[in-house]
C-alpha cells in the first residue's frame, strides 16, 4: 500500500493517529494512552499466536518500543491500528525466523510452525480424551480449539486472528501482512477450511 | 454468523477433493471456496453476493457444509481473551525511557522496519540541502577536471609548435642533411650553431663579413 502526501488527511480522522502525532511532538502522555488502549489487543494476538503468555508480553513490549523509536519520522500512511499490527506482524515473523534457526523443527506432514501445546498437554488430547461425538466440556473444547489453531501455519493463524478478533477487512489484513488482497483471501480460505476439517468431528 | 450464512455450491466438498456440484460459471474450485469464505466475511460486492445467495438457495447439501464452516468459526469465541498484566503499562513506559534512543539517527533502522511503503513521504529540508551541496561540488569537480584536461592538451600543443619552429631551419633542409653521412661533420655544424635561430644569425653575420 503506497501513500502520497495528499492521502494523509484521510487518516487524520483517526483519534489514535492524532495521538501518535502528539507523541511525535514529544507528548509522552499520549504515548501512555496508546499503550493502555492497545496493550490487551497486542498481547492477545501474540498469546494466541505463540501460546506463551510471557513471550507474548515481551514481544508486545517490543512493538511499543518500536512505535516510540519511530515517532520522529511517523507519517500517517494507514489507520494507526493497522500500522501497529503491521509492526506486530513484522516482529512475529522475525521471531519465527530466529526460533527456526535456533532449534530443529519437524515439519513432516504439515506446514505448521511449532505446535502450541506442550507435550503433557498433547497427551491429554489423545483420541481417548477427544473421541468424536463425545460431549466435550468447555475447557476440553477450548483445548481442542487451541490445538486446531496450532495446526495452522503462522501466516494462516495471524490472518485468521486479525480477521476474527481485530475484525480487520481483507484490505487491512493485506496492509498489515504485506500481502495482496487476493493472497489474503486465499490464505483465509485455507485457514478456515483447515479449521473446519480439524473441528468438524466435534461439532 | 448463522444469520449471515448463505450457502453456495462451493464448499460441498473438502478442499482437496473435486466438487461435483454445479460450480459458479468461469471459476475454479479454489475460486469458489474463496468466494464463499469472502461472502461469509462480508467481503464480496453486491453482484457476487447475489450469485452466491442464489446458489446457496438451490443446494441444501452445500448449505449444510457452509453451516459447519460457520460453526467452526464461531468456536473461536470460546478461546480465552488474554490480557496484558497489570504491570505491563508501567514496565513498557520504563523500558521505553531506558532503551529508546534520544537521537533521530538511532531511530532510522527501527523506522525502516515499521514503515508501510510510505514511498513519497517528504524528506527533511536538511537532507535536501545536503544533496544539493553534493551536486554542486560534483559539478565544479567535473569542471575542474575538464579544465585541467584542456590546459594540458593545449600546453602540449603549444610546446610542440615551439619545438617545430625552433627546428625549422633543419626541417627546411632535412633532405640535404640526410645526404651527410658523417656524424662528425654534423657535430661541427652543430657547434657552429648552424641549426636553429642562432645559426641563422651567424649566416647573416657571415654575409656581413663578406
Amino acid at each position: 500500500m503506497t501513500s502520497t502526501g495528499s492521502d494523509y488527511s484521510i487518516y487524520l480522522r483517526d483519534p489514535d493517529v492524532q495521538r501518535m502525532l502528539r507523541v511525535k511532538e514529544g507528548d509522552e502522555g499520549a504515548f501512555a494512552e496508546l499503550v493502555a488502549a492497545y496493550q490487551d489487543r497486542i498481547v492477545g494476538i501474540f498469546s494466541h499466536l505463540l501460546n506463551d503468555p510471557s513471550a507474548a508480553e515481551d514481544l508486545a513490549q517490543d512493538v511499543f518500543l518500536r512505535v516510540y523509536r519511530a515517532r520522529h519520522r511517523y507519517q500517517p500512511s494507514a489507520k494507526f491500528g493497522t500500522w501497529l499490527f503491521h509492526i506486530a506482524n513484522n516482529l512475529a515473523v522475525n521471531r519465527r525466523v530466529s526460533v527456526a534457526r535456533r532449534r530443529e523443527i519437524s515439519l513432516a506432514g504439515s506446514e505448521s510452525g511449532p505446535l502450541g501445546l506442550r507435550p503433557e498437554e498433547q497427551l491429554a488430547t489423545s483420541k481417548s480424551a477427544f473421541m468424536p461425538g463425545r460431549q466435550l466440556d468447555k475447557s476440553e473444547m477450548r483445548a481442542l480449539i487451541q490445538q486446531a489453531l496450532g495446526m495452522l501455519n503462522e501466516r494462516q493463524r495471524m490472518a485468521l486472528l486479525l480477521n476474527k478478533f481485530e475484525h480487520m477487512s481483507y484490505a487491512d489484513i493485506a496492509t498489515t501482512m504485506d500481502m495482496t488482497e487476493k493472497a489474503v483471501k486465499s490464505l483465509l480460505m485455507r485457514a478456515r477450511e483447515n479449521l473446519k476439517g480439524y473441528l468438524e468431528p466435534y461439532i | 454468523m448463522l444469520a449471515s450464512m448463505r450457502c453456495a455450491s462451493l464448499l460441498s466438498k473438502p478442499l482437496n477433493q473435486p466438487n461435483p456440484v454445479a460450480k459458479m460459471p468461469d471459476t475454479t474450485p479454489q475460486d469458489d471456496d474463496e468466494r464463499l469464505v469472502a461472502y461469509l466475511d462480508g467481503e464480496l460486492d453486491d453482484a457476487a453476493a447475489v450469485q452466491v445467495e442464489q446458489l446457496l438457495a438451490s443446494n441444501p447439501e452445500v448449505r449444510h457444509q457452509v453451516e459447519k464452516l460457520s460453526r467452526t468459526w464461531d468456536l473461536l469465541d470460546l478461546l480465552p481473551s488474554p490480557r496484558a498484566s497489570q504491570e505491563f503499562t508501567n514496565r513498557t513506559l520504563t523500558a521505553v525511557r531506558t532503551k529508546a534512543p534520544t537521537s533521530d539517527s538511532d531511530a532510522v533502522d527501527e523506522e525502516v522496519s515499521t514503515r508501510i511503503n510510505v514511498v513519497s513521504a517528504p524528506r527533511p529540508s536538511s537532507d535536501k540541502w545536503r544533496r544539493s551541496g553534493v551536486r554542486i561540488l560534483a559539478f565544479f569537480g567535473l569542471l575542474f577536471v575538464a579544465a585541467a584536461g584542456f590546459h594540458s592538451t593545449y600546453d602540449f600543443g603549444a610546446r610542440h609548435q615551439e619545438e617545430l619552429l625552433r627546428n625549422y631551419p633543419v626541417i627546411r633542409r632535412l633532405d640535404e642533411y640526410r645526404e651527410i653521412r658523417d656524424p662528425q661533420f654534423l657535430k661541427e655544424l652543430h657547434e657552429r650553431k648552424t641549426f636553429g635561430r642562432k645559426g641563422q644569425n651567424d649566416e647573416r653575420q657571415d654575409r656581413k663579413a663578406d
